[in-house]
């Protein structure tokens, strides 16, 4: 049966709200994308310039490395670290309750306090893990001289900042995973790993592929955990793409830079995303075809 | 009384009430940063208290760090219309792009004058033209000095205050060490997210980052044996590790808790740093001027270290401006530029120096005026500013860290400035 005519104008309000929210900016930032523009001054059209000037500066490639480098390593670690506390809260924890608040604690922390506590606990002279390394006879983490020193912990408040957005999708498909088809691989004779590697495992993968692919685009538009624990320094060489656009636009004011820096990375989250959304298609709706 | 006329009266009081709460609902929205709400005092002593009062008139304040500051500036003055009426300005951040964006304030001057203009001091009234039409009226100036620990200094035998930039480095040295209490002193502290401490101690040589007239001044001796100096102090552990991400708020928060034993900061902050509500070492906490090096000794009494200053401006596209220039005028009135001096501000007017209760009450009265007698801005007015600065720290984070010589630093940051200079 044909839907009403009118049928089509009940969802308008949303898509009005979503082109005026979402696609007219990003048509205005595209239009931004081939012009000089700056406050106070007149928007010149400079046609590919903007995409020229980003691609030619050794700036954009350091944070484009530093984001490849520390979203994998985010989103990965985080799977990873996510499933095991998933697989231990569906094996039974004691204190369930009070265990999953705590668990669940980063994600109602604001990112700005959260950031800006773990920087005074890794504070180079006094900050209390700093303090702890010591005591135990461990070399300090010297994340505001050293680029890479400066990564790992980005990356580390990172994921203890986004652990209960995986761990809760991992969670609930875990705890969907039938205990017959379980029961049914024991029977079988299989053994712990080999049910979950052969039957856990496909079962929630798409659960996988969903917290992965809005990690991977979340992660690629990381910013405070840089900006309030490095600032891109030393010598800019912590910078991720965020930081850079964001850079260029609130502190050089180069909005045309900005906003083509900000297209890139869209473009490049598009292809993310796709990647995951085709893996997902493959693996259920085909499958189920 | 009937109930028409019980009901007529209610009305009536109601109507009065309504208008009264009108008439005092009007507001003023003042952008700046926490020094400019703190030097105009708090609670009853509120120098802004009897204007709001006789104007009916709430002053809101809204504070933020100084590139947050700009930015916010910029973006609301691009808007067709903004809520913003008075905007707090630094001299090295008014260029041809923000004048386009701001109400000169000329013809307001000229129908409501600002009491004895001719008392402000005239360089920085002149730096805030353009064209020939007024667009900032100067409310603070923060010349740098060196504030230290006398505690600390007694703890490490050292009789007093350096009297040479070589003297300095030498104790910040002694001065780096863990107190009985466990409490570890870094030697010398000041902020590394702008060039302007860096600047103050290469004055010790009178050198420069940029000069007035846009010379390329950081390839010099002065800048370079500054930097070498602080790499010294770096490398021998006197200098903190995070130099590169500490901000004004947090050299504030070393010197109050004991952290740092030396830092080169503006000289009015020493009534901050010395408040019993904030500080734990009252009274402790000493400013002098920053000392010139052995070799420039004949040539200046104190090094001529940098001053800054801060202008009220009202952007073009403000509702309110009738409103914002009553605002200004009566803040830069006489004896309110006293109150904020003696609220800790650094005095735009030459005469407050000149008043006994200043002098009296201000403990470094004298230290601030020394210095205002030689000190300059470290930064002239650049457009392209915070892309010369970032490139200028980040040449100065690669020699400090040794992964260039001072030099060859120095020469790349002078290559990559040049052509962000007015041609």
């Amino acid at each position: 049966m044909k839907p009403a005519r009118a049928s089509y104008l009940l969802p308008a309000p949303a898509l009005l709200m979503l082109t005026g929210v979402i696609a007219l900016p990003a048509l205005y930032v595209f239009y931004l994308s081939f012009t000089e523009s700056s406050f106070g001054t007149e928007t010149r059209f400079v046609g590919f310039a903007n995409f020229a000037h980003i691609v030619s500066d050794g700036y954009f490639w350091t944070a484009f490395v530093n984001t490849f480098i520390v979203v994998n390593v985010i989103v990965y670690g985080e799977l990873l670290l996510a499933l095991a506390i998933a697989l231990l809260f569906a094996g039974g924890v004691p204190f369930r309750k009070l265990m999953f608040s705590i668990m669940l604690m980063p994600y109602a922390t604001s990112q700005v306090v959260a950031v800006i506590v773990w920087r005074y606990m890794l504070e180079p002279d006094v900050g209390i893990i700093t303090q702890v390394l010591a005591n135990l006879g461990l070399p300090a983490l010297e994340w505001t001289l050293n680029r890479w020193h400066g990564l790992t912990i980005v990356s580390l408040v990172s994921i203890w900042l986004h652990l209960p957005f995986t761990f809760i999708i991992l969670y609930s498909a875990l705890i969907s995973v039938p205990r017959e088809l379980q029961e049914a691989a024991h029977v079988d004779g299989a053994t712990s790993w080999q049910t979950f590697r052969y039957v856990i495992i496909p079962y929630i993968l798409p659960a996988i592929l969903v917290a992965m692919m809005f990690r991977f685009v979340f992660a690629f538009r990381m910013f405070a955990e840089v900006w309030l624990l490095t600032g891109g320094g030393p010598i800019r060489m912590t910078e991720v793409l965020a930081t850079y656009l964001y850079r260029e636009a609130f502190r050089y004011h180069n909005f045309g830079l900005a906003s083509a820096t900000g297209w890139l990375l869209l473009v490049a989250t598009l292809i993310i995303a796709s990647f995951y959304l085709f893996q997902m298609y493959r693996r259920t709706l085909k499958h189920d075809a | 009384m009937t109930r028409l006329k019980t009901v007529g009266l209610a009305a009536l009081a109601f109507a009065a009430l309504a208008s009264q709460a009108w008439a005092q609902s009007k507001e003023l929205n003042v952008i700046g940063h926490a020094v400019h709400q703190r030097a105009m005092g708090s609670g009853e002593a509120n120098l802004t208290n009897p204007w709001q009062s006789a104007t009916g008139t709430k002053v809101n304040w809204i504070t933020f760090d100084i590139p947050a500051l700009y930015e916010r500036l910029m973006r609301e003055a691009s808007l067709g219309e903004t809520t913003i009426d008075v905007a707090f300005l630094l001299n090295s951040q008014a260029n041809e792009n923000v004048f386009n964006l701001l109400e000169p304030l000329d013809e307001l001057q000229k129908a409501n004058p600002i009491e004895d203009m001719d008392d402000v001091f005239p360089g920085m009234v002149e730096a805030m033209k353009h064209d020939g039409k007024l667009y900032a009226i100067p409310f603070r100036h923060t010349p740098s000095g060196l504030h230290y620990n006398e505690e600390y200094f007694k703890e490490r035998g050292i009789a007093g205050p350096p009297k040479t930039v070589e003297e300095m480095f030498e104790y910040a040295k002694k001065l780096t060490y863990t107190r009985a209490d466990g409490t570890k002193v870094a030697g010398l502290i000041f902020t590394g997210n702008h060039p302007a401490n860096i600047v103050d101690i290469a004055r010790a040589w009178d050198g420069d980052f940029l000069t007035l007239k846009y010379e390329l001044a950081m390839t010099r001796p002065p800048m370079i044996k500054a930097i070498t100096a602080l790499k010294g102090l770096f490398d021998a552990g006197a200098y903190p590790k995070n130099f590169m991400t500490l901000k004004s708020d947090d050299i504030d928060t070393w010197m109050q808790t004991g952290r740092a034993a030396m830092a080169v900061s503006t000289i009015s902050k020493s009534k901050n740093y010395n408040d019993p509500k904030n500080s734990q070492f009252p009274g402790k906490l000493k400013v002098v001027n920053l000392p010139i090096s052995a070799e420039l000794a004949g040539k200046y009494q104190v090094a001529p270290a940098k001053v800054e200053f801060w202008s009220m401006v009202i952007p073009k596209n403000s509702k309110n401006k009738a409103l914002a220039w009553d605002f200004i005028r009566h803040v830069m009135a006489k004896d309110s530029i006293l109150k904020s001096a003696l609220n800790g501000n650094g005095s735009v007017r030459s005469s407050v120096y000149e008043r006994q209760e200043y002098s009296s009450q201000v403990p470094w009265a004298e230290v601030e005026q020394k210095v205002l007698k030689v000190a300059r801005v470290p930064v002239p007015p650049l457009a392209k500013a915070p892309e010369a600065i970032d490139i200028f720290l980040e040449g100065y984070q690669a020699a400090i860290l040794g992964m260039k010589s001072p030099q060859a630093a120095m020469d790349e940051v002078a290559s990559r400035v040049k052509p962000l200079l007015p041609k």
